[in-house]
């Protein structure tokens, strides 16, 4: 099966420009990568290949045919299927009536055949499956097994994974790659979305780069490493942050022997660190190891089963979902900007709001926030936008400690290195730092101290200099 | 500017729809809508006593409306009023029967108010500890205030000369009418006084601010150390405070009877009326203020429609739920 | 002492029903993702209009059938009249995204008008008016309905394909959408369906149980079935079990009346009270559909 896309525009109804006009050739028994930065625009063209989105204007051609999938049953009628970065099999559901909700209403029970039939094809795969729970009670690594053998059943002949590692061990991500291969050979085709080069070096046939919305390369292997990644970041002058002075001594941030529960699975498991004065602390792991619970158990979202945490000075706290956890989306710049400081702008229990919109205008000026003024709502803004108001506020707290998870995803190049210097200079300023990321090159270049965290464990700890790239890979992986 | 005239063109659009449907209904059942309406919309405005009269049905109103409006900005659907002004009418009484000089109205206010802030506490904490949805606890404490209430009229609070009427608020201590022979009591302005202070609370308050944002986003509040839980407390704290209070004045500041009725018959419904006057408001309280004089106007109207028209009373309650019902086809959530 | 035992059992059973009916509907609805606090109104205009359609047939239609008819003709008006409202709420709540809640209230605003009126206006009496014998049934009938439908709806949500496709617009309706169903329908028809058995509790308020029809007939018992609905977790067959302990203190609160043993009005409190305490006590392991209450839309 040869898929065509032609043309490809997508603009969301915010206003965002996703997608200018992308074309693109999948044959059968390749393995494509698609490599780009977050917010490149991988996902939104895949996105619309298997029905999700509509394009706002391009072509789509399977074996020289026009089509133009409504949905994702449509996109897989045709043989295209997706497994989504954040999965989206139906929680509350078994992985078995998640792959039999395709066959449609009827009010006779699943069939036997399919059950046969599924289980069949995950054992040729090697994948060992629970199909009677509810899929929100598997590994992610199993629910992502699912969504392939769902994807196989129903008779897909184009396989899209974004982002597939991101949920795994590395162990698993071995066995991936296997699979990956034995479908090529058989004659699939696998659309491989990913930001990550050494994983685009080990199994994409070709690789094609897109870059704000626009194809800017293509390459065969033997690939380079280094054009790959000029490629898909462009010329960046990367500003480097510079790093002022040792740690101090006093504490900031204390948390020992931190248990945190969620129902009864224990998902923060004792967990001891401390952050200094102008240290920024660097938790790095694979996403889903505890770390939202550890960060959100410090910030007090969440209740600790026990431990102790001592915060000193004040802690700011940049969430890892602005517009969930950081934002009240319905209100004002202004309304947004105090949050959390209300009393500063407050007599007698009266807030100025004249006081506060000054201070808005300013916090608008001093992180070139781009916004219709300081009473339009927060929706309106873009997202990078959206995050220099959040990153603003929480930075002009003049708190010691900084909670930032995740503070750079979904952001442009410019902003996330325009959001890193920020920190930076708040460190160099004497605040700690507790920076909770999966992005190891953000670890590396702002972190004093780096630790590792592990299925609710801190599996590694120490200075930036003794915690070797190798070290923190086979740590993150549990080995 | 254009969100206000959006919605003022929206709630117009639902007026007139339900007016509309109201007629085709009073035709179906053989009454004559032109006259009904006439009666029911201008006769209430064709004469001072008439119009004070409305004036004073929108006093409770309006305070029962500041109860739901108060809740929707944390993010609650607090149906309590009915019976939290079942309990502050009771507490009125309780003052009635407890002392028989002036002292009895700030007694009243008193018991009222804590009688139904108590009331309120109760599907307040349960919602905060045991997750129990406000409409159903809201809904529960009503109905076992209503019997609660009516026990309480029936036997030590009854009125040995008067069966179907609680112990009456003492003379000294009446509210009554500003203009000699109209229901305008100081009820009236105090209420209309209880929204503008709503308002400022709401605009202006750090309290008022917090309770918007953990009413809009829960998650935000309590990430910078605003905790929903308190802001839940407040908002069913205030509105207990409002409806208590509408209760309190239903007895000490209503002409003739100065009373609370056996069945309930002074207090039963406002609650409800409330949430019209909330919804027709936009949660707003000068919003609430307009919706509750347009309320109190069609409750003196009905009146007035029964006699000249014929038709019943219960028509306007015909009109309201027609009323609420398209303003919520027009709510449509943003996503 | 002990003969009270299946009188009470047997009262249990039939304040049951009610709360049973409507809850079942309830469950089905919440499923798909729409909530419907509007049943305690749906109830009440299913008490109303079904005895109000069989007299207007037979006295004033002067249609002639034979008795046994009449309960019949009364369900399927009630229930005619609840489809109505579902299609209404569903059409608000699915396909125009409105809010759920207030659509709820605004039905039980406009019911509780609507029957006070419909009395008045219909039979000329204030609030308060007695079925005729011919008009009624043998609540037992209706009771055992309401277990079929418990099993017939428990068999369709858990075990038939369709109740997969139910099931799965309530948890995550974006995917479901993706997977070609059709959301917005089946949350459209659940709610009618849904809006149906709570009229039908209505009408066997009126021509079974209580053989009055009154303004306030339905007296919480929509939100008792709301409060079940979160008892039984979502589950028809815990439904039974919860509409029957509801039933318990109803027929206890009945039974504390015919004995003189406590006030009226106290002895009328219970069930409300009991209805609280339950929902605190579960509330815990209660596990919604987790998109109830939320309107689906496509980028």
């Amino acid at each position: 099966m040869k898929v065509s896309l032609r043309e490809i525009h997508k603009v969301f109804s915010d206003g965002t420009h996703a997608l200018r006009g992308v074309s693109l050739d999948i044959f059968p028994g390749e393995v494509l990568a698609l490599l780009g930065e977050n917010g490149a625009g991988k996902t939104t063209l895949m996105k619309i290949l298997s029905g999700i989105y509509r394009p706002t204007s391009g072509e789509i051609y399977v074996d020289g045919k026009r089509v133009k999938p409504k949905n994702a049953r449509d996109a897989l009628k045709l043989g295209i299927a997706m497994v989504h970065q954040h999965l989206s099999l139906i929680p509350g559901l078994t992985a078995l009536e998640n792959v039999a909700v395709l066959e449609g209403a009827s009010l006779s029970q699943v069939s036997t055949e399919l059950r046969r039939r599924v289980e069949k094809i995950a054992e040729e795969l090697g994948f060992e499956i629970e199909w009677d729970r509810d899929v929100e009670e598997l590994p992610l690594g199993m629910r992502q097994r699912v969504e392939i053998v769902k994807a196989l059943y129903w008779g897909a002949q184009l396989l899209i994974l974004d982002e597939p590692t991101t949920v795994l061990t590395p162990h698993e991500v071995k066995s991936l790659f296997q699979v990956i291969k034995r479908l090529k050979e058989q004659g699939w085709s696998v659309v491989y979305i990913t930001h990550k080069i050494p994983e685009v070096m080990e199994i994409a046939d070709r690789v094609v780069v897109l870059r704000r919305g626009l194809k800017s390369a293509e390459f065969s292997p033997p690939y380079d490493a280094k054009r790959l990644v000029e490629a898909m970041v462009g010329e960046v002058k990367t500003e480097a942050v510079e790093k002022l002075g040792k740690p101090g001594e006093r504490p900031v941030l204390e948390v020992k022997d931190l248990w945190v529960y969620d129902g009864d699975r224990a998902v923060v498991q004792g967990v001891d660190l401390v952050v200094r004065e102008r240290e920024i602390l660097a938790i790095v792991g694979v996403e889903g190891n505890g770390q939202e619970h550890l960060v959100e158990t410090i910030v007090g979202v969440r209740k600790r089963s026990r431990g102790m945490i001592k915060i000193y000075g004040g802690y700011a706290y940049i969430p890892d979902d602005r517009q969930k956890k950081a934002l009240v989306l319905e209100m004002s710049l202004v309304e947004n900007a105090i949050i959390g400081k209300e009393n500063e702008f407050a007599k007698r229990g009266l807030i100025s709001w004249q006081r506060a919109e000054r201070f808005t205008a300013k916090l608008i000026e001093e992180f070139g926030i781009v916004a219709p003024g300081p009473w339009s709502s927060v929706r309106q803004l873009s997202g990078g936008n959206q995050q220099k108001l959040v990153v603003g506020r929480e930075l002009s707290r003049g708190a010691k400690l900084i909670v930032a998870h995740q503070p750079t995803r979904g952001l442009d190049v410019a902003t996330t290195e325009y959001v890193q210097t920020l920190l930076m200079k708040t460190r160099n300023a004497g605040a700690g730092v507790l920076l909770v990321t999966s992005d190891l090159d953000e670890a590396y270049k702002l972190a004093d101290t780096i630790a590792v965290m592990y299925r609710g464990k801190i599996v590694a700890y120490g200075p930036v200099e003794e915690m070797g790239i190798e070290l923190v890979g086979k740590k993150m992986a549990g080995l | 500017m254009r969100r206000l005239t959006f919605s003022l063109l929206n709630t117009g659009l639902a007026l007139f729809l339900a007016f509309v449907l109201g007629a085709i209904a009073m035709w179906i059942s053989g009454y004559d809508p032109l006259l009904s309406y006439k009666s029911m919309l201008l006769t209430p405005l064709s004469d001072l006593t008439y119009l004070f009269s409305a004036l004073a049905f929108s006093a409770p109103i309006l305070l029962t409306g500041l109860t739901f409006a108060v809740g929707l900005k944390a993010g609650l659907f607090n149906i309590g009023a009915e019976g939290q002004t079942y309990m502050g009418a009771l507490g009125a009484v309780a003052a009635a029967y407890l002392t028989r000089d002036v002292s009895a109205l700030p007694l009243a206010v008193f018991l009222g108010v804590a009688f139904a802030v108590a009331w309120s506490a109760i599907p307040a904490l349960l919602k905060i500890w045991r997750g129990v949805n406000e409409v159903v606890g809201t809904i529960m404490m009503n109905w076992v205030a209503y019997w609660l209430v009516i026990m309480a009229v029936s036997t030590i609070f009854a009125n040995p000369s008067q069966p179907e009427e609680s112990v009456k608020m003492p003379e000294a201590a009446r509210l009554t009418p500003l203009v000699a022979g109209t229901d305008l009591t100081l009820a009236v302005p105090l209420a209309y006084l209880t929204a503008v202070l709503i308002y400022v609370f709401l605009r202006y308050s750090v309290w008022g601010y917090r309770i918007s944002i953990s009413g809009q986003n829960p998650t935000v509040a309590k990430a910078y150390g605003i905790r929903p839980e308190q802001a839940v407390l407040v908002a069913f704290g205030i509105g207990a405070l409002t409806a208590g209070l509408a209760g309190v004045l239903q007895v000490a500041a209503r002409p003739p009877s100065y009373s609370l009725a056996r069945n309930l018959a002074n207090v039963y419904g406002l609650g409800f009326d409330g949430i019209t006057a909330a919804m027709l408001g936009r949660g707003h309280p000068i919003g609430v203020f307009l919706a509750s004089v347009f309320l109190g106007i069609l409750q003196e109207g009905a009146r007035h429609m029964q006699i000249e028209a014929g038709t019943p009373f219960e028509f306007i309650r015909v009109i309201q739920g027609l009323l609420i019902l398209f303003l919520a086809l027009q709510m449509v959530r943003k996503i | 002492m002990i003969d009270i035992v299946p009188l009470l059992l047997t009262q249990a059973l039939l304040a049951a029903v009610p709360i049973l009916l409507a809850s079942l509907g309830e469950i089905l609805t919440e499923r798909s993702g729409v909530v419907n606090i509007g049943l305690e109104g749906i109830m009440l205009l299913g008490a109303l209009m079904g005895p109000l359609v069989v007299d207007y047939l037979h006295n004033r239609a002067g249609l002639h059938l034979p008795d046994i008819w009449w309960p019949i003709v009364a369900m399927l008006a009630a229930a005619l009249t609840g489809a109505l409202i579902g299609l209404l709420h569903g059409y608000i709540s699915a396909y125009l995204a409105g809010d759920q809640i207030i659509s709820g209230v605004a039905i039980n605003l406009f019911a509780a008008g609507a029957v006070a009126y419909g009395i008045q206006a219909y039979w000329g009496v204030a609030g308060y008016k007695q079925v005729p014998e011919w008009a009624k049934t043998d609540p037992i009938w209706v009771a055992v309905f309401a277990f079929v439908v418990a099993g017939v709806m428990w068999y369709i949500l858990f075990k038939s394909r369709l109740g997969i496709i139910i099931r799965a617009c309530g948890e995550d309706p974006e995917s479901a959408f993706n997977m070609g169903v059709d959301v917005n329908k089946v949350r459209l028809l659940t709610t009618v369906i849904g809006a149906t058995l709570a009229a039908l509790a209505g009408a066997y308020l009126s021509i079974a149980y209580l053989s009055v029809v009154t303004k306030e007939i339905s007296a919480g018992r929509g939100f008792i079935a709301l409060a079940n609905v979160v008892f039984a977790n979502w589950n028809p067959a815990l439904a039974v079990a919860g509409a029957f302990i509801f039933g318990l203190f109803d027929a206890l609160s009945y039974w504390l009346q015919t004995l003189n043993l406590a006030r009226y009005e106290i002895t009328r409190m219970i069930p409300y009270i009991a209805t609280l305490l339950i929902v605190a006590g579960v509330i815990g392991r209660a596990k919604p559909p987790k998109a109830v209450g939320k309107a689906f839309r496509r980028e």
